[in-house]
């Protein structure tokens, strides 16, 4: 029986999964398949996962958070980790501990300004798409 | 830092800190249960005998009276304090946490960071120490099955935290290779070994198959 979880809220088009608990592998994992699910279902447009209160962050956490992030983009949405205390961050790095591919910000308003500047630039590269298949008339008259 | 308030007793602090968040006499209810799915007697509460349960069942139970999340969290924030004082507020005395379920994991590296924090070893180290013992544990738990940390805080000089993490399980055959980086297993053995080794000043494994593993490491204060 799980008895708790990592919330994952809404917020604007984000989901956002604060993790202010001790986690245990067993929550992490459930994490991963929550947020999942939940981007495949909410159409988000992009994830931030919160770490600001995670009391460890050892290899199969980081592990854990980089597959999520995998698992996002192949879902279609990006992911930035937020608030990473440096102190941890020294130490993934001294660990050997790749984190390849993993956006991060120091906070949360960074996160989101990340994650809405890239919704902007995939939605100004789709629309600049639309006008070189279509021609700009045509974008006018569908959008007019 | 912790600040320990003069105290009557476990129980009573602990009534006391439910009992903001809802009635005394639900306060009261809710304490009981939570002994009760754990196992423990008052007895138990007053000789620092806590045990993860415990605080699973605390905060499942306090969830059906406190619905807002960061309330939630300073509650239960609150909870472990208490419980953490159970023992005197500067113990160095060395601790061995058993590991036989997930949740140990979880409660070694709390453990190991309450040391380091209280032989105030800087911030990053605190972390360096308690990602390494997190590292152990997991083995212990994930190829061993059960087994125990040791944290020995030694006064030096230099002042030093020496973890042991010893297990009687399979033991690890290609130890060699995995420290050498050569192996690079699925599960994350190695990669967590070789962090371990890279977070502490001294790491040392002694491991025969079949018979066991035990890792001894040791990080010292001001380096």
């Amino acid at each position: 029986m799980r008895s708790r979880a990592v919330p994952i809220v809404r917020f604007r088009n984000l989901l956002i999964a604060s993790i202010q608990m001790e986690l245990t592998d067993e929550l992490v994992l459930a994490l991963r398949d929550d947020l999942s699910h939940e981007i495949a279902r909410s159409s988000a447009a992009g994830v931030v996962i919160e770490i600001s209160g995670i009391d460890v962050v050892d290899s199969f956490i980081a592990g854990a958070i980089r597959d999520l992030c995998q698992t996002a983009r192949l879902l279609g949405v990006e992911t930035v980790v937020a608030g990473l205390d440096p102190g941890m961050a020294i130490t993934l790095v001294e660990m050997g501990m790749t984190m390849t591919g993993v956006r991060t910000a120091l906070n949360l308003d960074g996160a989101v300004d990340q994650l809405q500047e890239a919704v902007a630039r995939t939605e100004s590269r789709d629309d600049e798409l639309l006008h070189e298949i279509l021609g700009d008339d045509a974008v006018e008259d569908v959008a007019g | 830092m912790r600040s320990a308030p003069a105290r009557t007793g476990v129980m009573d602090e602990l009534e006391r800190v439910l009992g903001q968040y809802m009635s005394a006499i639900n306060a009261r209810g809710v304490l009981r249960l939570a002994l009760r799915r754990s196992s423990l007697s008052e007895r138990d509460l007053e000789h620092g005998r806590v045990n993860a349960r415990l605080v699973e069942a605390l905060s499942t139970s306090v969830t059906l009276y406190v619905s807002d999340r960061s309330r939630m969290s300073e509650l239960s924030q609150q909870i472990r304090t208490v419980l953490g004082v159970g023992r005197a507020d500067e113990d160095l005395s060395p601790v061995t946490v058993e590991v036989k379920v997930e949740y140990d994991i979880v409660r070694v590296r709390g453990e190991a960071r309450r040391l380091a924090n209280q032989m105030r070893f800087p911030h990053t180290d605190q972390i360096k120490i308690t990602t390494a013992v997190s590292e152990l544990a997991r083995n212990i738990f994930r190829y061993a099955g059960e087994g125990r940390v040791h944290l020995h805080p030694r006064s030096g000089p230099p002042e030093s935290l020496e973890v042991v993490a010893e297990d009687e399980g399979p033991g690890i055959d290609n130890v060699d290779e995995i420290l050498a980086g050569t192996y690079q297993s699925k599960t994350g053995l190695g990669r967590g070994l070789i962090g371990c080794r890279q977070l502490a000043d001294s790491f040392h494994i002694e491991t025969t198959p079949g018979k066991g593993t035990r890792i001894r490491l040791r990080k010292v204060r001001g380096r």
